[in-house]
């Protein structure tokens, strides 16, 4: 009786660890296993070695564009090309990141939002001549090395061989369920783990430590939208107030200062405007080039955050 | 001119009390060889649009006095070209490099070495490098042995490793491919810096601003790699710079897959800052935008200035 509790905690134990991570499954063998070996894509067979690259040692494969890959949770990416007919080859890249959420992270900055959506592991793009998708805490990339009709139509392939081998999904982090709620954009919204990612979706953003536990972000034709979350609401109307003073304390930045909804304004050369508000544990950021009614836009901002209209009643 | 440049140079690396490496010699030798004069209707920078990018390279050195004006006879070159990226548009073009390597040869150097690259991988992807099987063949790749440079006037970074024929070297040309970085916005010439560091510790100590076990966790400060870029820049100021805009990133720079945008351009010029600063329309930024541009001409490695250079843009013949 007593080993058959033990074998039920065990079971138990190990459905939780599957679990972890905002998805369900794990991958648990040598991250090689999941390159397509000879004969798993028509067409397609492995050139050369498999690299796998841990840590700091991702610099020696993308020499210096490593460092958001790292501010997202990178641990370790595996590298294998494939030699096609007629010397097409396609660059596989599988990266494994810390967790599910870390993923979806490094899966935003990675599409462009503009390419065809693939139904392909948790969610996948085809791009003009690559593909990236996301698994549980893998993101999958798949580059033609050549442009030409052959080479792209073997991404799909390849790809569908590698999201077989991973047993693991992942869920879209909250806080960018929370952003688009009713109704986004089409496109991937972004999500945020620090200030190099916010700094690449708000060029405002240079430069200023924000120390955010996590954000997301979405861009729309004529503004973006950011919701930054904090350890609790102390800190974040600290960083408020820090992060007003120094941008407003910039060349060519001018304070509105608090304005009757209660949020800040800053306005930037070139008529850019930064309207920022408190929520709670999150900062929430308009951000408009052109000058578009962002105190209309704070508010539904707001609202689909936090449950609450500029009029106080729940939604 | 050659001359007055690497005087400059001189000064620059000369007053660097503990400097470890013997840079006497080139700079003497160069001093004492007769320099062609740069003619007077000389551009400092040119900009050549075609659809032959090795066209291209070639007409834009011309245009600011060919590579006569930069390699001596019998001088010992370094290309430090960006070529160590995979995907496309992260690398400069291989054509790119061949032209500029086939003038340097053309120009009677003794050597020339790649800083780094160079595989035949590389190579392989351009059909034309089999028409110039020997100016591969002559180039040799260095064999990245470093030395632990001072940098006086550094404001992040006070010493770096640096390679080797980077320092001896009788010329240095700095051959980078203008695309999107997700950390400077931009990369060029001045980035390009990087190429003959070592990443570890200078290139990690650029991103990081400190090695294990301080740095505790990756944390990417863009001030401070920005202002190491500047600070790398006055180790050893380029000879010459060109900067290749024909197949580019514009995003998920500087590694790739992202967005490609084609220009057919190539440019050349003698001054990292402003070669950086005319290039970063093609990935539609300003140069203000760029902290790492500003913070390089505030050492004075070079102008952002575009108005006070003649710059000339055109086609190639």
């Amino acid at each position: 009786m007593a080993r058959k509790i033990v074998l039920i905690a065990t079971v138990v134990a190990a459905a939780l660890t599957l679990t972890s991570c905002g998805g369900s499954g794990r991958h648990a063998g040598s991250i090689t296993e999941l390159a397509p070996t000879v004969g798993e894509v028509e067409g397609w067979a492995p050139a050369g070695t498999a690299e796998v690259f841990a840590g700091e040692d991702l610099f020696e494969l993308i020499n210096g564009g490593a460092e958001i890959y790292h501010e997202f949770g990178f641990e370790r990416v595996l590298s294998q090309d494939y030699a096609g007919a007629e010397q097409r080859s396609i660059a596989l890249e599988v990266f494994e990141m810390e967790d599910a959420a870390a993923a979806y992270g490094l899966y935003s900055f990675k599409s462009s939002g503009r390419g065809r959506p693939l139904e392909l592991g948790d969610d996948g793009m085809l791009e003009d001549y690559y593909l990236n998708f996301r698994k549980g805490r893998f993101v999958v990339t798949l580059t033609g090395m050549n442009t030409d009709e052959g080479t792209v139509r073997g991404l799909v392939p390849i790809g569908r061989a590698v999201a077989e081998k991973i047993r693991e999904r992942g869920d879209v982090p909250a806080i960018v369920t929370d952003l688009t709620a009713g109704g986004g954009k089409p496109g991937t919204p972004f999500y945020l783990r620090g200030e190099l990612a916010l700094a690449n979706v708000a060029p405002f953003a240079v430069g200023v430590r924000f120390g955010m536990t996590e954000g997301a972000a979405i861009r729309f034709d004529d503004h973006t939208e950011i919701v930054l979350r904090f350890t609790n609401a102390n800190r974040a109307r600290q960083t408020l107030e820090t992060v007003v003073e120094e941008l407003g304390a910039r060349s060519g930045w001018t304070t509105a200062g608090d304005v009757d909804d209660g949020s800040v304004v800053l306005a930037g050369e070139g008529g850019g405007r930064v309207r920022l508000a408190l929520a709670d544990e999150k900062i929430l950021v308009v951000v408009s080039e052109d000058g578009i009614d962002t105190k209309a836009t704070m508010s539904q901002l707001v609202a689909r955050v936090t449950g609450v209209t500029a009029e106080g009643e729940g939604q | 001119m050659t001359r007055d440049r690497t005087r400059r140079w001189f000064l620059r690396t000369g007053t660097a009390a503990g400097v470890s490496v013997g840079l006497g010699a080139p700079v003497i030798r160069e001093l004492l060889s007769p320099s062609p004069a740069l003619a007077a209707d000389n551009s400092d920078l040119a900009a050549v649009t075609g659809s032959d990018s090795f066209a291209n390279t070639v007409a834009a050195v011309d245009k600011i006095g060919g590579m006569s004006r930069f390699v001596n006879k019998n001088s010992r070159v370094v290309v430090n070209a960006n070529t160590s990226f995979k995907l496309p548009g992260s690398n400069v073009e291989p054509v790119v490099v061949l032209a500029t390597l086939k003038m340097c040869l053309d120009a009677g150097a003794s050597e020339v070495w790649l800083a780094k690259g160079g595989t035949p991988e590389y190579w392989g992807r351009t059909p034309r490098s089999s028409e110039f099987a020997q100016v591969i063949e002559t180039t040799k790749v260095s064999e990245r042995e470093f030395k632990i440079v001072e940098i006086p006037g550094a404001v992040a970074l006070k010493e770096a490793h640096v390679d080797t024929h980077v320092l001896e070297a009788d010329v240095y040309l700095n051959v980078s491919v203008v695309k999107n970085h997700a950390g400077t916005n931009f990369t060029g010439a001045l980035k390009n810096a990087m190429g003959p560091c070592p990443h570890q510790p200078t290139n990690s100590l650029c991103h990081f601003g400190s090695a294990p076990p301080e740095r505790d966790k990756f944390y990417a400060n863009v001030d401070h790699l920005s202002q190491s870029i500047a600070d790398l820049n006055l180790i050893r100021t380029p000879d010459l710079c060109i900067v290749d805009a024909t197949r580019y990133l514009i995003t998920n720079g500087p590694a790739g897959p992202g967005e490609l945008r084609t220009s057919e351009t190539v440019v050349a010029g003698t001054d990292p800052v402003a070669i950086d600063a005319y290039s970063t329309r093609f990935v539609d930024l300003r140069p203000e935008d760029v902290k790492m541009i500003g913070m390089a001409q505030k050492l004075g490695v070079g102008t952002a200035d575009l108005k006070q250079l003649r710059i000339e843009e055109g086609t190639a013949a």
